[in-house]
């Protein structure tokens, strides 16, 4: 008797199984709760009246008990010819990806999943089996377009159906009857058409299941603007050379990658210019990043930086970043060529960025970045005091319409 | 005012303020017709000035435009500023006089087209009120008395004035309240034109921009050209008349060595394709050959 009450418990309901299977996605919420990849641990309790919760507290902050920082730092192998940092180690990959979305993967439009998607399609792992986001995105969308044609289907069979009652359906009914009949003559013909391309990869998932696993041949790529916020923003990331597998000290750098963000690369010992591009997008990179958005690359959007509000996987990116240098210090006065080379752009342009954004729904952020004079050639800087004579303004923009702004 | 040197094709175009306008609309259906250009129209009514969705006269060109049009040797550009005072000033007493007598003669045609129209109506409804009408009107009809026309008239003007007859010869003078129709170009007082042989009226040459060669290529090939601010690009092409097509490709006229960004590329692209149209580049090279280039976006 018992057993039969549990019975209908256990079984799984017959309603879900008769729905089309929902793809889900992985828990984000948990798979990204750090915002970064730092591990952060709360100090205990402030008790006024208790001194040694005081002492409590001043241990715990100066030899925490979990170190925020992984113990050997995260390596990172800066390549001259991608001007990038390649990162292959599978556990910094994560530690990157998961925790503040750093990098792409080089095979890979943004998480690095390049070897599921090779696996699944020599048949290594099932067709279900751990969907990468951009898979569930594509098979969501398949259904999205069967459901659709089934739905537009029905609608033609209700309205003949209709028309047919009114007796309206006769010589035109009949044509179309003959219409869709060799439609779908014509459609089987397709399908039998493209049938053996299809087959062939599926006898093969089936007879040879145990095919030889597929190397990950994929690494992460950092811009350099991510890469020197993890080095020297965050501390979490130790640069190296790849050609000589030597380690980069933070001011080198800093000179390395100004150096890199000209083309051909300059030397990264001559000086440059306070307005050199690198120092421009880092120093709007690490002024978003420090008011906790997530930063990416917006060339696809015709714009500098793309801000994420949690990260990609969890909504669309609200606003673009157009990087713009303003030289209103009095040091620039004179300097024409600079003002009209680099400051004034022609409105079309303008327009065009705004009408390219809005297509997409995301605002347009003009980020002013105010260059300070040129240093001495005899005064030397700290990276942190260098950056602070940087100071960023920000304009958001966006197409007025009458007929859409109206009260 | 055209002298018998100027052909009658050779138009002015009026510069004011570094633009480019034509007041004339004979000149500008000219334009549109034989030159393939529409320009924009610019004029607005002055007591709605928001509204921008009905504009007039006058119609701006661009510059590129201008210079095509004064290259082809079509029209010649006149300073309207310096073009204005000198007619102005340049006006004698006697051509003064002249305008003034004219000015007043219109105004007394005006005057009597009014007061003949005001005795027509009035005839109308005085008949009207003597026949079929009076039999509607039967109160109206005894107090009235028989049909008297000088009755009917007192009905028809203003009651408090005691003569109508006198009434209505007053009218001839300044207490009408006339609206002249504008006319639809302006007057050659304020537009005198001046000779293109001028000098002293000449404006200065449409600059040549970067623009122009792509300009005047696509031009030759048949394609309308209008400004494509708005659109994000420099000019718009369409293949016909822009009342009859949608352009097919967002123009943007570059130097042959200029450097473009990347960025501006994938911008370009995606600008062009979100709208069906194709994003074009395009400048002269070194040889005076204009070549041009499209992009489109293919997203994978």
């Amino acid at each position: 008797m018992l057993e039969v009450l549990q019975d209908p418990m256990t079984a799984p309901p017959p309603l879900p199984a008769a729905l089309p299977t929902r793809y889900k996605k992985p828990n984000y919420h948990l798979l990204h709760a750090l915002p970064l990849p730092l591990s952060v641990t709360p100090l205990p309790p402030l008790i006024p009246h208790n001194p040694l919760s005081l002492i409590h507290i001043i241990i715990a902050y100066l030899f925490p008990p979990v170190s925020s920082h992984p113990s050997p730092l995260h390596k990172g192998f800066f390549h001259s010819s991608t001007r990038s940092v390649h990162i292959t180690d599978q556990e910094t990959i994560k530690a990157f990806w998961n925790h503040g979305f750093f990098g792409k993967g080089n095979l890979s439009r943004s998480e690095p999943t390049w070897v599921i998607r090779r696996r699944r399609a020599l048949g290594v792992i099932g067709r279900d089996e751990a969907l990468t986001a951009e898979e569930v995105t594509e098979r969501r969308r398949g259904e999205r377009k069967g459901f659709k044609k089934e739905r537009a289907r029905l609608e033609k069979e209700k309205r003949d159906r209709q028309l047919a009652e009114e007796g309206k359906l006769t010589l035109e009914g009949n044509e179309d009857q003959e219409g869709t009949a060799s439609g779908s003559s014509s459609s089987t013909a397709r399908a039998v058409h493209f049938a053996p391309l299809e087959s062939p990869s599926s006898r093969r998932r089936s007879l040879e299941r145990p095919v030889a696993d597929v190397d990950d041949i994929e690494h992460l790529q950092l811009t350099l603007e991510e890469a020197f916020f993890l080095s020297f923003g965050l501390g979490a990331l130790e640069l190296m050379d790849a050609d000589t597998n030597k380690k980069i000290r933070l001011k080198d750098t800093l000179q390395l990658f100004r150096a890199h963000t000209y083309f051909p690369p300059r030397n990264p010992q001559s000086s440059f210019e306070p307005d050199d591009p690198f120092m421009l997008s880092y120093v709007v990179y690490h002024h978003f990043r420090s008011l906790g958005w997530v930063v990416k690359p917006g060339v696809k959007f015709a714009v500098d930086y793309l801000l994420y509000n949690r990260g990609p996987v969890f909504s669309h990116a609200e606003f673009g970043v157009l990087i713009l240098p303003a030289y209103s210090h009095p040091h620039w006065a004179d300097d024409k060529s600079r003002k009209e080379g680099r400051e004034l752009r022609p409105w079309h342009w303008l327009h065009s960025i705004n009408r390219v954004s809005s297509q997409v729904k995301k605002t347009v952020i003009l980020v002013f970045v105010e260059v300070p004079p040129p240093l001495d050639d005899d005064e030397e800087m700290g990276v942190a005091d260098l950056l602070a004579r940087y100071s960023v303004r920000e304009v958001a923009l966006r197409r007025w319409l009458v007929s859409r702004n109206r009260d | 005012m055209g002298t018998p040197t100027t052909p009658p094709e050779l138009f002015p175009i009026y510069l004011v303020n570094s633009r480019y306008f034509l007041y004339d609309a004979d000149v500008i259906s000219d334009v549109r017709r034989t030159h393939r250009m529409s320009g924009c129209l610019t004029g607005t009514l002055p007591q709605i000035p928001q509204q921008n969705i009905f504009l007039g006269l006058p119609l701006e060109l661009m510059p590129e435009e201008a210079l095509l049009l004064v290259e082809k040797g079509a029209a010649y550009i006149i300073d309207d500023v310096s073009a204005h005072e000198r007619g102005l000033r340049g006006m004698g007493e006697v051509d003064k006089k002249e305008y003034l007598e004219e000015l007043e003669q219109d105004r007394k045609r005006e005057v009597e087209e009014y007061i003949r129209r005001v005795e027509e109506k009035r005839d109308i409804f005085v008949r009207r009120s003597n026949g079929e009408g009076g039999e509607v009107d039967g109160l109206e009809q005894t107090a009235r008395g028989d049909g008297d026309n000088e009755e009917g008239r007192r009905i028809f003007e203003n009651s408090s004035v005691p003569n109508p007859i006198k009434a209505s010869t007053a009218t001839t003078a300044t207490n009408v309240l006339i609206y002249y129709p504008t006319p639809s170009s302006s007057h050659p007082i304020y537009h005198y034109h001046p000779d293109p042989s001028d000098m002293l009226a000449a404006g200065p040459q449409p600059e040549r921009t970067q623009g122009y060669p792509l300009y005047k290529h696509l031009h030759e090939r048949g394609y309308f050209l209008s400004p494509g601010l708005r659109f994000g690009c420099q000019y718009m092409a369409y293949p016909g008349d822009p009342l009859r097509f949608h352009s097919h490709f967002v123009v943007n006229g570059l130097g042959w060595d200029e450097e473009i960004e990347m960025q501006d590329v994938v911008g370009g692209g995606r600008l062009g394709t979100g709208v069906k149209k194709a994003w074009m580049v395009g400048g002269e090279d070194g040889e005076g050959q204009v070549r041009t280039f499209c992009v489109e976006w293919g997203g994978f």
